[in-house]
């Protein structure tokens, strides 16, 4: 008997089982014993989950769950319409089909470059959607240098893709050395609390049922980190702050359905590729419970960090030598 | 209308989606309750009598559920 078990065991070949690996095989191997940045995010799984999320329906299901990131565009927009200059080219670092690009205007920029990994999210609207000039580009956001001249830019802005990014730090540094001397960087990115109660929820879920937790909500970017990410990446006057996003839904089952379908599925490295219908019924229950509105819907938040930055210039204002001013603060005030 | 219910069956987590908002609401609230009177001390199994009911409910309405799919189908083949 235990012979059996032992060979069935052994046995390779496992009819109508698919088994799932953590780490799609054509995607690099977590660098564990390397110096370099710590992997989180599985960036080909997360492709992948994006161009399928495009493809879906022909797109149809992924035009309906623009809502966050229009939203966020808009509110990204208004930020830059602020700075009072046109350019030339601006590219749009992990575009998706154009969000941000879509809502620019021809007396302010000439023509967007939209840079993006997943082809099917790129290509998933027609030219005849944008005003301006556009070129899609498919390259690695993580890696904009491979796709771009150093020093050739005069803008990059990246609306809602960052927080995809496995080194944050590296890809600010990158985007820096892109841009010409006074060019312009605005972000946006999912940060914080974003999605707290779903994250919250599965936990509670996790703990009571099966008695462990696992990822399901990726790990955030501090508000408070970032303008000592983009210090250090050399930007300058820098201009940071923090919006929420609050969407209702009916129910947890409809948020998480709609997280696929932005293809902002879970892409942790090391992830759990299975939930326990249980522990997703649980959840489902702590959620309303714990988040629930009066109205029986339950809310989620988004929380988004705005960013701006300059490459630095001599041209630039710059604060004067310390010591320096003529007129007495005491008289003024 | 087929149509419909096979996607629904089709769906299985569709399913398990309604029955555990609207079906069982009850039992869900009452498991969740149970929860939230000790989520900064929850161990495995906590409020393990509180699901086992929820299950339970939901395990009958997706039963239900498959059964009523089943009966319309006999009928309309049968008609």
């Amino acid at each position: 008997m235990s012979h059996l078990r032992l060979s069935r065991r052994l046995c390779p070949f496992r009819p109508y089982s698919r088994s799932f690996a953590a780490i799609s095989s054509n995607s690099p191997p977590p660098s564990l014993n390397t110096v370099g940045p710590y992997q989180v995010f599985d960036r080909n799984a997360k492709m992948i989950q994006r161009d399928n999320a495009a493809r879906r329906q022909g797109g149809a299901k992924s035009r309906t769950v623009d809502y966050v990131r229009d939203e966020v565009a808009e509110r990204m927009l208004d930020r830059f319409l602020d700075i009072k200059r046109k350019f030339g080219t601006v590219i749009d670092l992990g575009s998706g089909p154009g969000h941000f690009s879509k809502l620019l205007e021809t007396d302010k920029v000439q023509k967007v470059i939209m840079l993006d990994s997943s082809e099917a999210t790129l290509n998933r609207d027609p030219d005849s959607e944008f005003e301006v000039e556009v070129e899609r580009l498919r390259g690695d956001e993580e890696n904009i240098l491979q796709s771009v001249t150093p020093g050739s830019q005069e803008a990059i802005v990246s609306c809602l893709s960052l927080h995809w990014v496995n080194d944050l730090p590296g890809s600010l540094v990158q985007i820096q050395k892109a841009l010409q001397p006074d060019g312009l960087f605005l972000g946006a990115m999912f940060g914080g609390d974003t999605l707290f109660e779903l994250r919250t929820s599965l936990q509670l879920a996790e703990v009571e049922r099966d008695g462990g937790i696992s990822p399901h909500v990726s790990p955030m970017t501090d508000t408070r980190d970032i303008s000592n990410l983009l210090s250090r990446a050399g930007f300058t006057m820098l201009t940071v702050d923090i919006d929420e996003v609050k969407v209702a839904y009916p129910s947890m089952w409809e948020l998480m359905e709609d997280l696929q379908d932005m293809g902002e599925g879970n892409a942790v490295i090391g992830r759990r590729n299975t939930i326990h219908r249980d522990t997703l019924a649980a959840a489902s229950a702590i959620y309303k419970e714990m988040h629930g509105s009066e109205d029986g819907t339950i809310p989620a938040t988004f929380q988004i960090i705005y960013m701006i930055g300059w490459k630095p210039a001599p041209t630039q204002p710059k604060p004067l030598e310390r010591g320096s001013g003529k007129v007495n603060l005491k008289d003024v005030l | 209308m087929i149509q419909t219910a096979a996607k629904q069956r089709s769906q299985p987590l569709k399913r398990l989606a309604i029955h555990s908002t609207s079906t069982c609401s009850l039992q869900a609230t009452t498991y969740a309750k149970c929860i939230v009177a000790t989520y900064k001390d929850v161990t495995k199994d906590i409020c393990k009598e509180e699901f086992l009911q929820f299950k339970i409910c939901l395990r009958e309405a997706v039963r239900r559920h498959i059964l009523s799919h089943y009966c319309h189908l006999y009928n309309t083949l049968h008609r």
